[in-house]
C-alpha cells in the first residue's frame, strides 16, 4: 500500500514538474500541439473590431488535418468551417457562401508562431501567474515585443488540457484591443496521434507552397525594402476582390502572431493616402506613380507606415 | 445649532413652523448646501409616508431649473394695438412681406451656384467614403480570416462597417 502510495506521489510530482518548470517558449510550443491534435468544443465570445460575438466551437484533428467549425449563437447566422487552409462561410439567412483560402492561419481562436524559438529577439515570452476561465485553472504566458512594432498580448492557457482559454491583444495604451475567450470547454477523448501525425501533416507542406509563393515576389515588380524584423513573406498572389471585382496582388508577411497584408492595385479616379484604423488593425495607404499601396495589418500605426514607406518598384 | 436647525427643518416639512421661524430658516436653507440636502431628504420621507409613490429629484434640481429659466430666449414679443391701427399695420406688413420675398429671391438667385458646389462636394466626399470604406473592408477581408467571426463584414452593408477612425 506504502509502495503505491510512494509511486502515485512521484507520478504526481513528475506530472506536475513537467509543467511547473516549463518557460515561456515551452509552453507555446505545448499549446500549438495541444491546439492542433486535440479534439475540442465549446463557446467563444469575440470582441474585435468593437463587436461581440458568441459562437460554438469545434475542433477536430483526424487522419492529419484540422477540421474547425464555428457556428454564430447570433444574427446574422452563419457558420464557418476551416478545412486545412480552406475557410467556407455559410450565411444561413440568405444563404450565401463564401469561400477563401488563407494558407497562414491554423486557428479561428489564436495565431501562434510555429517556431517561437525564432523570435527570442523579438518578443519576451514571459510566464506570469495562474487564474480561473470558464472554471479552469488557466496559466498566464505574457507575450511581450521587445520593440515598438507589434502588439503585446496574453495567453491564458488550460493548464489540463495546454488549450488556449483566453486571449487578449492589448494597444500601445495598453487597453485591449481584442479579446477571445471560452465560456465553456469539452475537451473530448484525447487522440492518439504520433508526434509524426503532427508534424507530417498538412502545414509543412503549406509552407513550402508559401515560400514558392513568396518567391514569386522577387520576380514582381515590387519591391519591399523594410519590414520589421522577425516577419517573414508567406504568400504573395493576385486576387480578385469578391464585391468591386478588381485585381490586386497581395503580399502576406508575419512573425506568426501578428500578419501584415500588402496590396497594390492600380490608382483609380480617387486615390487614397494616409493612416486608417480599426480596432487592432492599422492600414497605411499611399500612392507610387500609378499605382495604389496600402498596407494592412493587426499592427501598430508606425509598422504599417514602415512597411508602406518601404515598398519601391523596380 | 445644527441638530436645532434639522429639528425646524422637520417641523417645516409639517408645516408646523411659524412664518417668521420659517423665513429664517428658509434664508439659511438657501446659504448652506448641507441643509437643502436636509430638506429635501425631509420632504422625501413626508412624502412617502403620506403617499405610496415618491418622485426623486437631485438635490439641484431647483437650481438646474433656475439656470434653464436664465438660459431661456427673451422674447420682446408685440404689444396688443388698438383695434384702430390694425389696417395701418396690415398695409405695412404685406409691403414687407413683398420687400422681403424680393430680397430673398435675390439673394438664393445669387447664392445659388455656389451652395450647388457645397452639395456636389459633400456628395463627392460621401461617395470618397464610401469607395475607401469599401476598399478597407475589401482588403480586411482579404487579410483577416476573423471575418466570418465579425458579423459586420461580408453581409451587411458598408455604413456599419464604417466604424474606423478616420486618420
Amino acid at each position: 500500500m506504502r509502495f503505491i502510495f510512494i509511486l502515485l506521489l512521484s507520478i504526481a510530482s513528475t506530472y506536475a514538474d513537467d509543467k511547473t518548470n516549463l518557460n515561456g517558449q515551452q509552453w507555446l510550443d505545448k499549446v500549438n500541439d495541444a491546439m492542433k491534435i486535440s479534439n475540442y468544443h465549446g463557446t467563444v465570445v469575440f470582441l474585435k473590431h468593437g463587436q461581440l460575438e458568441a459562437m460554438n466551437y469545434h475542433h477536430r484533428f483526424e487522419d492529419g488535418v484540422e477540421y474547425e467549425r464555428l457556428t454564430s449563437l447570433n444574427s446574422p447566422l452563419r457558420e464557418v468551417t476551416r478545412n486545412s487552409s480552406e475557410i467556407s462561410c455559410f450565411y444561413k439567412e440568405t444563404q450565401q457562401k463564401v469561400e477563401t483560402k488563407h494558407p497562414i492561419d491554423r486557428s479561428f481562436i489564436v495565431n501562434l508562431p510555429l517556431h517561437p524559438e525564432r523570435l527570442q529577439d523579438q518578443y519576451l515570452f514571459a510566464v506570469a501567474g495562474q487564474e480561473m476561465v470558464a472554471m479552469r485553472p488557466a496559466q498566464i504566458l505574457a507575450i511581450l515585443p521587445k520593440d515598438d512594432l507589434r502588439h503585446a498580448r496574453k495567453l491564458w492557457i488550460d493548464t489540463a488540457s495546454l488549450l488556449p482559454l483566453k486571449v487578449e491583444v492589448y494597444g500601445p495604451d495598453g487597453k485591449a484591443l481584442e479579446q477571445v475567450l471560452f465560456t465553456d470547454l469539452t475537451v473530448e477523448k484525447s487522440n492518439t496521434g504520433s508526434d509524426a501525425a503532427i508534424h507530417n501533416s498538412a502545414d509543412e507542406n503549406q509552407l513550402n507552397q508559401n515560400v514558392l509563393q513568396a518567391e514569386a515576389f522577387e520576380k514582381s515588380r515590387f519591391e519591399l525594402k523594410n519590414w520589421p524584423p522577425g516577419f517573414e513573406k508567406i504568400f504573395f498572389i493576385r486576387n480578385t476582390m469578391q464585391q468591386s471585382k478588381k485585381t490586386v496582388d497581395h503580399l502576406l508577411i508575419s512573425d506568426g502572431f501578428s500578419s501584415i497584408s500588402v496590396y497594390f492595385e492600380a490608382k483609380g479616379e480617387k486615390s487614397v493616402e494616409g493612416l486608417r484604423a480599426l480596432g487592432p488593425v492599422n492600414s497605411y495607404s499611399r500612392v507610387i506613380d500609378d499605382l495604389q499601396v496600402t498596407v494592412l495589418g493587426e499592427v501598430p500605426v508606425q509598422t504599417v507606415e514602415l512597411v508602406a514607406k518601404g515598398v519601391s518598384l523596380r | 445649532m445644527q441638530a436645532k436647525k434639522h429639528e425646524k427643518l422637520s417641523l417645516l416639512v409639517d408645516d408646523q413652523l411659524d412664518k417668521a421661524q420659517a423665513l429664517s430658516l428658509l434664508k439659511s436653507v438657501q446659504r448652506e448646501p448641507e441643509l437643502q440636502a436636509k430638506l429635501q431628504r425631509y420632504a422625501l420621507i413626508s412624502q412617502a409616508l403620506k403617499a405610496e409613490k415618491t418622485l426623486v429629484a437631485n438635490v439641484d434640481f431647483a437650481e438646474r431649473i433656475k439656470l434653464e429659466l436664465k438660459s431661456e430666449p427673451v422674447y420682446f414679443l408685440p404689444q396688443k394695438k388698438p383695434a384702430d391701427n390694425i389696417k395701418k399695420v396690415s398695409l405695412a406688413v404685406a409691403a414687407s412681406a413683398v420687400l422681403a420675398v424680393v430680397w430673398l429671391s435675390a439673394a438664393q438667385l445669387k447664392d445659388q451656384p455656389e451652395s450647388t458646389a457645397g452639395i456636389n462636394t459633400l456628395a463627392q466626399n460621401t461617395l470618397q467614403a464610401e469607395q475607401m470604406n469599401a476598399q478597407f473592408k475589401e482588403y480586411l477581408q482579404a487579410h483577416d480570416n476573423a471575418f466570418p467571426v465579425n458579423s459586420n463584414v461580408g453581409v451587411q452593408s458598408y455604413p456599419r462597417m464604417a466604424s474606423y477612425q478616420s486618420k
